[in-house]
């Protein structure tokens, strides 16, 4: 649920900048739209919004758990001597 | 060894540095004379957001903003306006953001790719985030010391560089009290108090409407000080005329330090300083923008931090052309259409609501 | 158990004969095994014992002298002779009685004695522990020139004494634990009952109990698992370690527990504070002005150490106008025909200062004065004769060095060495902006850590008692 979180504020963020975006430069919507968004001429930021989405993702789908399931089992050494350390 | 709880005192610094962050630097963003007079007038209405937000927490027991929301309007109108609210919380930490960057770029890196900056900023935005308000209350105590000795050793060094003029702020008043007035209602009292709505969202950790009220006072009576002090240096530093068309007008007032030729060039070390302040208050919003996307998406705490801190990196990319758009919208166009909806306009209408719905007796 | 023994009414009598042969089966043929047997009054009897954990001495003075019952003439029933040896001749001693052999076996190898009789269930097992240890000496690592001189020392009986003799108070607490599953170390969690948080001791309490560590031979291990695992890397350190009985026992009375290991001079206390790790015992014992001047300088040595060659870096490449006109002639002079960039000049001369303080501190006692010899002429004055660092670069250099040391607390001291190397190599990248972001991670990290429950730095948690949420 958290990329679908992200991508809601995204449009709805980069709405508000549309928004304020039109009423500052009084052009239209669609001419602001494209200005705005960040294709062109700088393209850092879609990578930067790309790396939020990836974030997201990675949390959603558990990646961290898919990674390590076909790796080992966590090391269960001394488990059994859990006893031993007692309390007088 | 007390173990942690809610510290007033931190919530305190918490609320003050949030309010001097940006302000301080920007200054009472007012193009007129007699700017000290502005933040102390707007102290006054300032103190209706305490009367509002105060009685909004009131009314209902342990609910925060975004509850409130929910509960006077519904499901699903009310979780639209959280929506709003967090999108607002995030548009605003992006654009001070924006205002962080552009002082650094104009202080001290120039050619750094602005990218850079922003993404490292946001990542230790994130990682303040995590740890929870507290953390963050903690946080803000060490900022506030270093803010103040800013503060104090400015107006000390100015002073041994004789460049206090008192006669500076004269004329008193030149054109009556009327626009100072005006200057109040149309910008300081949204900007910084109206933002203090965000601390609606940790209504918990603030303790309560009882704390909130008293917290909320004590820190605008500090900051409302502390603007005022801070702009007089501004105007006896720099002349009236000076100060009312520097962008950076704390910056150009430490730029004339100049002890022996020895201690110059404060002004990077200021620059730097109020980096810490914006952290802060960009750490503040984005917490109150991830626990609203909590509230309508569900998810685990923390998972929402580093996306979303990084989303705002982007948007501060890309929320104004040029740094010329970016004052025009925020002193204007942002306080109409957003700050005073936001910040009034649905709040006292949530207030009405949750009166008329929800009786007192008969409430829950 | 052991089959051998004859079985009555659900107790089992011990036959000497098949105690020795399972002793030689359990400890097989190690050599300080002493099962010597013995005239228990009028019946026969094994004493069995660890030559390695007593002296013979004070096996002959108290054990075996006692052992005859040499003023009862007339014979005396079994229980009576258990019970005498119990009551009268062995009141002194710390003694206790036991049934299951496995258990007995278990406290021999603590260092006690025990005594069987030929035909009786019961044994009887005597605390004979003498060790020879290090006798209480001035404490290597933190050092006071005012104020008591006593330091720990590896014996955990040693140290009790050391703190019980300054607490005479009913409610200090020892509590044992036994940790590693091979070594058994003793370890003594040290409070004042009813001063401490009962939730920090529970914490305290299965952090020890859960352990799953195989040996113990320093206090260092139990840090390791007692340092709070947050959210996160901690960068800092939350146990204090000391090496001082006054200092401990001041933490003592601030409602924080202690731990003693046995066989380490080091005392943790938990949980720790980002302030405590610049307190000096002595602070206490000065003028306050003198003390808090002194705590002061060491903050303010702590920055320095942080972020002075960092600074040095980030303004002599990047921001030269930052610099004061004069200053910056004077370096630009110095740096000339130097063929390094700043940050890498920095970087050879932290690494060699490294590598210096290393051998400094494992070299033998006798060749100590070699390296400050070499160190201080050869890499210091001859580097900069022959051109290879500047002059400044030497100062900064040793500068943040001697404030590095300042810390009381070496733990301390050896963490903020790393965090330097960090923004050196930040500012080298990004300059003064890559400092400031530094600094910005260790004070957000700094205030979110959480010892037990405990905020690690709070300014003012001081002013705010009152409010509880």
């Amino acid at each position: 649920m958290i990329i679908l979180g992200l991508f809601v504020i995204t449009v709805m963020g980069l709405l508000v900048m549309c928004f304020l975006d039109m009423l500052v430069f009084k052009q239209s919507f669609l001419h602001v739209f494209v200005h705005l968004l960040p294709i062109y001429p700088d393209t850092s930021t879609i990578y930067i919004i790309a790396a939020a989405f990836l974030m997201g993702a990675w949390v959603d789908f558990n990646m961290t758990e898919r990674l390590k399931k076909p790796g080992k089992q966590p090391n269960k050494q001394g488990r059994g001597n859990n006893g031993d350390a007692k309390q007088n | 060894m007390t173990p942690s709880k809610i510290n007033f005192v931190d919530m305190f610094a918490m609320q003050l540095v949030f309010l001097l962050s940006t302000s301080i630097i920007f200054g009472t963003p007012s193009v007129v004379p007699d700017s000290w007079l502005v933040g102390i007038i707007a102290f006054f209405p300032a103190c209706l957001f305490i009367v509002v937000y105060g009685a909004m927490l009131s009314s209902q027991k342990d609910m925060g903003l975004y509850q409130l929301l929910e509960k006077a309007w519904g499901k699903i109108i009310g979780k639209a306006f959280v929506l709003v609210y967090a999108t607002y919380f995030l548009y605003i930490a992006s654009r001070n953001i924006r205002d962080m960057v552009e002082l650094v770029m104009s202080t001290l890196l120039r050619m750094t790719p602005v990218p850079v900056i922003t993404t490292l900023f946001v990542l230790i935005v994130a990682y303040a985030t995590l740890g929870g308000i507290q953390a963050i209350a903690r946080f803000a105590s060490l900022v506030l010391c270093i803010v103040i000795m800013m503060l104090l050793t400015i107006g000390i060094l100015l002073m041994f560089s004789s460049s206090l003029i008192l006669e500076q702020m004269l004329p008193f008043l030149s054109k009556g009290i009327g626009p100072v007035v005006l200057s109040a209602f149309q910008h300081s009292i949204w900007f910084p108090y109206g933002e203090i709505v965000v601390f609606l969202v940790f209504h918990k950790e603030i303790g309560g409407a009882k704390g909130f009220r008293r917290l909320t006072l004590y820190a605008f009576l500090s900051a409302c000080l502390i603007l005022s002090v801070s702009d007089l240096i501004q105007i006896w530093t720099l002349g009236i005329e000076e100060k009312k068309y520097s962008s950076f007008a704390l910056l150009d007032a430490a730029r004339l330090i100049n002890i022996a030729n020895i201690i110059t060039r404060m002004d990077a070390i200021i620059a730097l300083i109020i980096m810490f302040g914006t952290l802060l208050k960009c750490a503040v919003f984005l917490f109150a923008c991830t626990e609203g996307l909590m509230h309508i998406f569900k998810g685990k705490t923390g998972k929402y931090n580093f996306p979303l801190a990084l989303l705002a990196g982007a948007f501060s990319i890309l929320v104004t052309r040029n740094s010329a758009e970016h004052l025009t919208e925020g002193l204007t166009y942002v306080i109409y259409t957003l700050h005073i909806p936001l910040q009034l306009i649905v709040p006292l209408l949530t207030l009405l609501l949750l009166r008329i719905r929800y009786r007192k007796g008969e409430a829950t | 158990m052991n089959t051998d023994n004859m079985s009555f009414a659900g107790e089992e009598f011990y036959r000497l004969e098949s105690v020795k042969k399972q002793f030689s089966s359990v400890f097989g043929n190690t050599a300080d095994l002493a099962v010597v047997s013995v005239d228990v009054g009028h019946y026969k009897g094994l004493l069995c014992y660890l030559t390695t954990m007593t002296n013979t001495d004070f096996i002959i003075e108290h054990v075996l002298k006692e052992l005859t019952l040499s003023e009862h003439k007339e014979p005396v029933s079994m229980d009576e002779t258990f019970h005498l040896l119990e009551t009268v001749h062995y009141a002194a001693l710390k003694h206790e009685t036991l049934v299951d052999l496995d258990k007995v076996m278990d406290k021999i190898v603590l260092g006690n004695a025990a005594i069987f009789i030929d035909g009786f269930p019961k044994v009887l097992v005597l605390e004979v522990r003498t060790l020879n240890s290090r006798s209480i000496d001035e404490p290597t690592t933190q050092n006071v020139v005012r104020g008591p001189k006593e330091g720990f020392t590896e014996s955990a009986d040693t140290n009790m004494s050391l703190i019980r003799r300054r607490f005479n108070n009913v409610k200090l607490r020892f509590e044992k634990f036994e940790l590693g599953y091979m070594t058994h170390t003793a370890v003594y969690m040290t409070y004042l009952d009813g001063e401490v948080e009962d939730h920090i001791l529970k914490q305290v309490r299965e952090k020890l109990n859960g352990s799953q560590i195989d040996s113990l031979f320093d206090s260092a291990r139990i840090e390791e698992m007692l340092h709070s695992k947050g959210k996160g890397i901690q960068l800092f350190p939350t146990v204090y370690s000391g090496e001082r009985p006054d200092a401990i026992c001041s933490c003592l009375i601030d409602k924080r527990i202690a731990i003693i290991v046995d066989g380490s001079p080091f005392v943790l206390v938990v949980p720790a504070l980002f302030t405590d790790f610049f307190k000096s015992p002595e602070d206490e014992y000065q003028w306050v002005v003198i003390g808090t001047f002194s705590r002061v300088l060491r903050y303010f040595a702590f920055i320095l150490s942080l972020i002075v060659p960092a600074l040095y870096i980030a303004v002599t490449s990047y921001h030269q106008e930052l610099v004061p006109t004069i200053l910056l002639t004077s370096i630009a002079a110095q740096r000339e025909g130097i063929p390094f960039p700043a940050s890498i000049e920095i970087l050879l001369m932290e690494i060699t200062f490294e590598i210096l303080r290393e051998a400094g501190t494992r070299m033998p006692r006798l060749v100590g004065p070699t390296i400050s010899i070499v160190g201080a002429l050869v890499l210091g004055e001859a580097a900069v004769q022959a051109g290879v660092v500047s002059n400044i670069n030497v100062i900064v250099v040793s500068l943040t060095a001697i404030s590095g040391f300042v810390a009381p607390i070496y733990t301390f001291g050896s963490k903020v060495r790393f965090f330097r190397f960090g923004m050196i190599i930040l500012a080298s990248i990004i300059g003064l902006y890559g400092l400031v972001l530094g600094c910005a991670f260790l004070m957000v990290q700094i205030t979110r850590i959480e010892s037990f429950g405990v905020p690690y730095l709070s300014l003012f948690s001081r002013w705010d008692k009152r409010r509880v949420t």
